[in-house]
């Protein structure tokens, strides 16, 4: 501290030959040196952040030194890193430095600190070639030592004062070495442990989604298995069903073909006619395979789809006392379907509508229609009824899934819908709305999209 | 106008196709199984057999099959439910005029008949 420039010519020799007392000040300065450290090193677990710090502390309790730079030793190759260096006359920590490879190496090989200036019997012999090069004056390089182990050094050196390093530079410097070698071990630990954490939240989140990817397979099982199941039992349905069908469906041919008959009579046959061919339909939809051809889609408006079914169900609506609100969307683009398949799916959710608002006061059917920004177009179908017992609202779809009473539902018409908006690569979801009945949503997409295996 | 063989296990089925065909002028037989309608196919000649897919017993298929044999100068049109169309379809290889399906239109039926009559006619 009380070096100036101009009286510099002192060297280590000398310094060793004149006993030394510290300085108060000095002490002073230990003190505070030691504490500082000490709260960085006990602060700090990340390893670079703590060299920056102790080699910024470095720098500011040794005004004699210009550079300085920590490496480490790499366990796995044994080859010397620089972690930290810092220039004095740069403000930025990191800027290279050319320490003195001959010093540290000694350091590392011998275990002992190595003070240098450039009148030690080591920088005259050339025995450390490089210091001379470098025009390095003076030069110092603690070891790094953690249960005898080295890790690294401390290196410090100027370029402009000879002989300017000082003993007590060197116990403070020797006493960081320890001190940090401490710190390095408890921050490479806790890397350690940080990695080994990270392992092992890497490993959870794998196992998660594995679980995951599991139970999602399973579900598409139990999907695929209750398809199964519904294509096993719908051929027998379909026979079933459609032999009485056939029966009634020729008596009525029958008795249509009779003359003399009144407008009366023709009517109530026109519609056992028009309802036999709904359970024609879905017969027809249960027994094909669950999957409709690509060829029976065409480009079609959806907002003509949902009309023609309205126009057929509205006189039953209004038997009923249901009022019905239909908002289309007149900008709607056309989408590829199978127009049969969508009016039987539109058919069943306003029927399923119907039926939900049996016991309302007030009866209210709501579809809307509108273009999705994401490439799709967006169906609401929506009721003043009951509404779905939230616990219900993922099992609405199932197949024979049904709140009717028995004979009134056969629990498939949902399920129907769901299957055919699948087939359209479309999504169909059921919400309960603020007039306490539900909604139900189809979001069809506008492109064709491959067909799913 | 033709003779016509019914065969459905359906008696009510046999009955409403009776019906009508006597309505529309044909001769009308009927048999509710395979090998009833075998013995009439022998018995009868009919021009057309009107054969239901699905039985009990011996199958549709299995009746055409061996009405082909008998060299009879007999058409089969086969009766059959939407969803069995695919299985209807293949029968045409096995020797079938035609099929229809269930549920019956009665006009589109005359007018298969119709089209085999005259056929058979010239």
């Amino acid at each position: 501290m009380t070096q100036t420039n101009s009286t510099t010519k002192k060297t280590v020799t000398t310094d060793k030959s004149l006993p030394r007392r510290h300085s108060p000040r000095d002490n002073a300065r230990n003190v505070d040196f030691l504490v500082k450290i000490s709260n960085i090193l006990a602060k700090s677990l990340d390893i670079h952040a703590l060299l920056e710090e102790v080699i910024d502390q470095i720098f500011y309790f040794m005004k004699r030194i210009d550079r300085g730079a920590i490496l480490l030793l790499d366990k796995d190759t044994g080859e010397l890193k620089e972690a930290v260096s810092k220039v004095r006359t740069s403000n930025h920590v990191n800027a290279r430095i050319n320490w003195s490879r001959a010093v540290a190496h000694k350091v590392i090989k011998e275990g002992n600190p190595v003070v240098l200036s450039d009148k030690s019997h080591e920088y005259r012999s050339g025995s450390l070639g490089d210091i001379e090069f470098d025009g390095i004056l003076s030069a110092m390089c603690v070891p790094l030592r953690y249960k005898g182990e080295i890790q690294g050094v401390i290196y410090v050196d100027s370029i402009t004062l000879p002989g300017g390093i000082r003993k007590d530079d060197l116990r403070l410097l020797s006493g960081l070495g320890d001190t940090t070698a401490i710190a390095i071990q408890n921050a490479q630990l806790y890397e350690d442990l940080k990695e080994e954490l990270n392992e092992r939240r890497r490993a959870e989140e794998a196992l998660i989604k594995a679980n995951r990817d599991l139970e999602e397979t399973r579900d598409m099982l139990v999907q695929s298995e209750k398809f199964a199941a519904i294509g096993r039992l719908s051929a027998a349905i379909a026979h079933e069903i459609l032999n009485p069908v056939n029966i009634i469906s020729m008596r009525i041919q029958l008795l249509e073909a009779l003359e003399g008959i009144s407008e009366s009579i023709r009517k109530p046959l026109r519609i056992c006619k028009g309802q036999l061919n709904r359970i024609v339909t879905i017969t027809e939809s249960l027994g094909r395979s669950s999957r409709t051809s690509e060829k029976r889609r065409v480009i079609a408006d959806l907002n003509e789809t949902i009309e023609r079914v309205v126009d057929l169900i509205a006189p039953q609506l209004r038997v009923d006392g249901i009022r019905t609100h239909v908002e289309l969307h007149s900008g709607l683009p056309l989408i590829p379907m199978d127009k049969e398949r969508i009016e039987q799916v539109i058919f069943n959710l306003v029927s399923n509508a119907a039926v939900a608002m049996t016991g309302s006061e007030n009866k209210v059917l709501k579809i809307t229609t509108k273009p999705n920004p994401q490439g799709s177009v967006l169906i609401a179908v929506s009721d003043t009824g009951a509404g779905i017992d939230p616990g219900d609202i993922d099992k609405v779809f199932d197949p024979f899934f049904t709140t009717k009473d028995p004979g009134e539902g056969t629990g498939l018409g949902l399920f129907i819908a769901y299957s055919i908006v699948q087939e359209h690569a479309g999504r169909i979801w059921a919400e309960n709305n603020e007039s306490g009945g539900a909604s139900f949503y189809i979001d069809l997409p506008i492109e064709r999209t491959p067909k799913r295996s | 106008m033709g003779r016509i063989l019914v065969v459905d296990d359906e008696i009510e089925a046999c009955n409403a196709l009776e019906e009508f065909l006597n309505l529309k002028g044909h001769e009308v037989y009927t048999a509710l199984d395979g090998p009833t309608a075998l013995a009439k196919v022998q018995e009868v000649r009919p021009d057309i057999v009107l054969l239901d897919m699905i039985m009990p017993g011996m199958e549709g298929t299995e009746v055409l099959k061996r009405i082909k044999e008998f060299d009879f100068d007999t058409s089969v049109v086969m009766v059959t439910v939407v969803a069995e169309e695919n299985k209807a379809k293949k029968t045409m290889e096995l020797g079938a005029f035609d099929y229809i399906t269930k549920p019956v239109d009665l006009g589109y039926l005359e007018n298969v008949l119709l089209v085999k009559l005259l056929d058979t006619a010239d």
